[in-house]
């Protein structure tokens, strides 16, 4: 009897050390990092709303006929004015049933409070009577899509879930699970809400119609979030007195210098996560951070997308020379020890280590990777002097790639309540309209279904604003409610303009780049690494025009392509990551290109010409 | 003999029957009705139409699967894996408790019997993890290595050459005490006469291994190797997925994790379907060869 409790003791004695060791292992603040780093693009804009609303009226949806135009409605951006249309209260309590991808390694949630119960919802329940009420929940993207699948297939939809791309809203579409929120959505929206899809010019509306029928609420996002930049530590670059790189070329030497002198001892650039990819395709066309998107960019390539050539002719991004001189600089830094040697193997945000504990200095992605992106970084050190620039090509000329309107849909079930599909898109006008309001230091991110919408220029405005009032042509006062600059749309801006003096030295004139030093990290927290997304890692994409946009011919699957899209996206995530680490020679490029075509590609061309023919 | 009838007219038996009705319960909720699932490989499956209104296609997927390299890559691999991990985890267990048994100081034997067979209680999720924190550039691996002088980092994890054997290996190092368990079980029920006749009449401690103890064990041997042609084609989804990646996806994918990549992720229910079955035809042919290859060769009979 002795023996066995010994023996049952020592069991449970391992495993839970083993427990606790995989739990240290896989720890990072990564994710919820990255949660906050959308929370910067759900801000509203549309101070061209008056160019917009011909393109939108013009619309060629069917569903848009009938479009109210906000120039009609009434100004409902101020609470309490207006509020009878958009931000009725019910007289009854509206139920919605939801599911929800929550960040299980979150901090921010006070004690007692849970998903569907807390400082968001009660404020929903309080001024307009909405309960929501979660039905399940997923703690990472690979299973909140696995169960929005699983969902779609048994038929077993919510009130109301977030479709993580497109090619979910269509499967949900065609398996007639979802409500037509056209007359919900257009008599209900607020005027924010519809001016920003008015910025779109009818794609927001377009990408959420499936077969003629308006079917979800689309996310629009800042175009920026598209555009990929590279980061450097400025200090290093002064330390070795070196010049800041602008070609890859240049890259690569500034990167085995920061290796040779020690000061990235492990590798100079970091990668992706096992499971990433190392550049965005037309799918997830935006927010691919550690990527290596600047790279392919200043060779002229544009992987994953479908590009025209000169006579029109519809062409593959990644089967091209570009992408193969791409990948044989990616292999040199691989085999020079520049890259991450771990790069597409690590887990859990590991990949992000070194550029967090300051042993590397030079990461990609797009204007949030600082700040949001790596607020450790500056906590770790706050002398720690990122900055973001572009990379150009051998020629001098920065290519940015053009993401779509936005990524991930609302999607409300057919058999939803007419009260339940209002309440859906009064929750949406809220959540635009009193963002800025929220206390913030509970993560944005358990507002309840909620869907990011921004006018495609919004960093860029608050940038030329908040630069505006640090070189003192302008006041924070200004941009307060009542004040000669203030715009209900850029709703963060009135909180991002008064509290710019709590994380700026007032000695920064504006009259060279900001830098880590200007600025304090402790005070508040969550406002520097807002503010070091706009002002430095936006800066490229606010100042500098680029030389070419490059858009997609198609940023979704057409019907037939699924089959072929499985099988050929294996083909090439795998074999893309194993010319860079050398798994594979790139003397195999052209028969990756050849099996890339015979295995699908081809039908899945022939597809996409036709469709874009009609 | 004839049956003796409770007061209730019910055999005395049917507490055991009542006793049996979770599993048969359990058995046909999760194994039987899902069978009915089975027609979306031959359907164009959607959603909203269910498994009867969905259009017929016939042998389409199946087809399919037939020129599609990754899902003979999964099958080959599959194989590979499965058959190296059925074998090896036979033989490995099989060699340890004849070991074990050896050992005569009982203290000694039972730790080593607990430790050897904690493993097996943990899941894949964490013990992948583990793994990969092993070998990694960071690792105890790479850091013995330097400590050892050599310069450049190793990274087992991302060779394809070397995935393969990676699985293996982890996966008989996790289940090789557990299994070793039963042999032990099984051996303390040979009779210790027979060691004891066969040390009168002379016989070496090889001797009584090779006459006594194997031929005791061979039941026990032939029942856990047909037992274990059934999960042939279950080379460890767990194990798996939580391991591979990109790089090494040529040696490591499997069967299902292909299924999970193409059904879950790209939401290809039939084609996913299609594969599943195919899966399970192949292993069905597999025990029941088994079942018929023990009758004839060891005179055995499971059921």
């Amino acid at each position: 009897m002795k023996k066995k409790v010994i023996s049952a003791l020592l069991a449970s004695t391992m495993i839970v050390s083993l427990v606790a060791c995989g739990s240290t292992g896989g720890d990072s603040s990564d994710a919820s990092s990255k949660g906050s780093g959308t929370t910067a693009t759900s801000t509203a804009g549309g101070d061209d709303a008056a160019t917009a609303e011909s393109g939108s009226g013009s619309g060629d949806s069917a569903a848009s006929a009938d479009w109210i135009e906000s120039s009609t409605l009434e100004d409902d951006a101020v609470p309490g004015e207006n509020d009878d249309r958009a931000f009725e209260k019910f007289d009854h309590v509206v139920e919605v049933h939801y599911g929800y991808q929550i960040d299980p390694k979150d901090t921010t949630l006070p004690d007692g409070d849970s998903v569907d119960n807390n400082q968001y919802t009660r404020y929903l329940l309080d001024n307009y009577n909405i309960k929501v009420v979660c039905d399940w929940t997923a703690g990472n993207t690979a299973d909140f899509q696995q169960k929005v699948s699983l969902a779609i297939a048994s038929a077993s939809l919510p009130d109301a879930v977030i479709a993580p791309t497109r090619n979910y809203l269509v499967q949900a579409a065609r398996a007639d699970l979802l409500a037509d929120l056209w007359p919900e959505f257009n008599q209900y929206a607020s005027k924010q809400v519809k001016e920003i899809i008015e910025t779109t010019e009818g794609r927001a509306i377009n990408n959420a119609t499936v077969d003629g029928t308006f079917c979800a609420l689309p996310n629009v996002s800042v175009d920026t979030d598209g555009v990929y930049l590279y980061f450097i530590r400025q200090d290093w670059l002064d330390k070795l007195g070196l010049e800041v790189p602008k070609t890859v070329d240049e890259l690569g030497e500034v990167a085995q210098k920061f290796k040779d002198a020690g000061l990235s001892p492990d590798y100079s650039i970091a990668g992706i996560d096992n499971g990433g990819r190392t550049y965005s395709n037309f799918l997830n066309s935006s927010n691919n951070g550690y990527g290596f998107d600047a790279v392919y960019q200043a060779f002229n390539a544009t992987p994953g997308y479908f590009l025209k050539d000169d006579s029109g002719e519809l062409y593959w991004g990644t089967t091209t020379d570009e992408m193969k001189e791409a990948l044989t600089t990616l292999h040199d830094w691989y085999e020079k020890g520049l890259i991450n040697p771990e790069v597409g193997t690590t887990t859990n945000g590991d990949n992000a280590n070194n550029v967090k504990n300051g042993t590397c200095g030079i990461f990609m992605g797009p204007w949030w990777s600082l700040g949001y992106g790596n607020p450790d970084s500056f906590r770790n050190d706050n002398n720690a002097n990122w900055q973001a620039y572009p990379l150009y090509t051998n020629d001098g000329e920065w290519n940015i790639h053009m993401k779509d309107v936005g990524t991930t849909y609302t999607m409300v079930n057919k058999n939803a309540s007419d009260d339940v599909k209002k309440a859906i898109v009064i929750m949406n006008n809220v959540l635009v309209r009193d963002e800025s309001t929220f206390d913030t230091s509970v993560a944005i991110g358990w507002y309840p279904l909620r869907n990011t919408m921004a006018a495609t220029d919004e960093c860029e405005y608050e940038y030329d604003a908040l630069m505006g009032i640090l070189k003192g042509e302008s006041s924070a006062d200004d941009y307060q409610q009542g004040g000669s600059k203030f715009n209900g749309l850029y709703k963060n801006l009135a909180n991002d303009a008064a509290t710019l003096s709590e994380v700026i030295s007032s000695d920064y004139d504006g009259s060279r780049d900001l830098a880590v030093t200007d600025m304090d990290v402790n005070t508040n927290n969550g406002q520097f690494n807002r503010f070091y997304a706009l002002l430095i890692g936006d800066r490229p994409y606010a100042t500098l025009e680029p030389d070419h946009k490059i858009y997609s011919e198609l940023y979704y699957t057409i019907d037939g392509m699924d089959t072929y899209w499985t099988q050929i996206s294996d083909l090439e995530d795998k074999s893309v990551l194993q010319f860079i680490t050398g798994a594979k020679s790139l003397d195999e490029w052209d028969q990756f290109c050849t099996d890339w075509h015979v295995q699908g590609g081809d039908q899945i061309l022939e597809l996409v010409k036709d469709y874009l023919a009609e | 003999m004839k049956k003796k009838k409770g007061h209730l007219g019910l055999s005395n038996s049917f507490h055991y029957t009542l006793m049996v009705l979770p599993g048969y319960i359990w058995l046909f909720m999760f194994s039987i009705v899902p069978m009915v699932g089975i027609v979306m490989a031959f359907q164009d499956y959607n959603p909203s139409k269910g498994w009867f209104g969905s259009p017929w296609v016939g042998m389409k997927w199946f087809k399919y699967l037939t020129v599609i390299p990754d899902a003979k890559r999964a099958l080959v691999n599959t194989l590979i894996i499965a058959i190296a991990k059925v074998i090896l985890n036979i033989i490995i267990p099989l060699v340890f408790a004849l070991l074990l048994n050896e050992v005569k100081n009982m203290k000694f034997k039972k730790t080593v019997q607990t430790i050897v067979y904690l493993p097996h209680f943990v899941s894949w999720v964490i013990l992948a993890n583990i793994i990969t924190n092993i070998l990694g550039a960071n690792g105890i691996f790479n850091t013995v290595r330097s400590a050892f002088g050599a310069t450049d980092t190793v990274l087992p994890m991302t060779i394809p050459g070397i995935f393969r054997q990676l699985l293996i290996g982890t996966d008989v190092w996790k289940e090789f005490g557990y299994n070793a368990v039963i042999y032990l079980a099984a051996l303390t029920g040979i009779s210790p006469s027979l060691y004891e006749a066969a040390a009168i009449d002379g016989a070496s401690r090889w001797k009584r291994v090779w006459h006594i103890t194997i031929p005791g064990l061979v039941p026990t041997i032939v029942l856990l190797t047909t037992l274990a042609m059934g999960n042939v084609l279950n080379a460890g989804f767990d194990q798996v997925f939580n391991m591979y990646n990109q790089l090494v996806i040529e040696t490591g994918d499997i069967i299902d994790t292909y299924v999970y990549r193409v059904g879950i992720t790209n939401m290809q229910f039939s084609l996913a379907t299609a594969a599943g079955l195919f899966k399970s035809v192949v292993s069905f042919v597999l025990v029941v060869t088994s079942y018929v290859c023990a009758y004839k060769f060891a005179d055995y009979k499971i059921f």
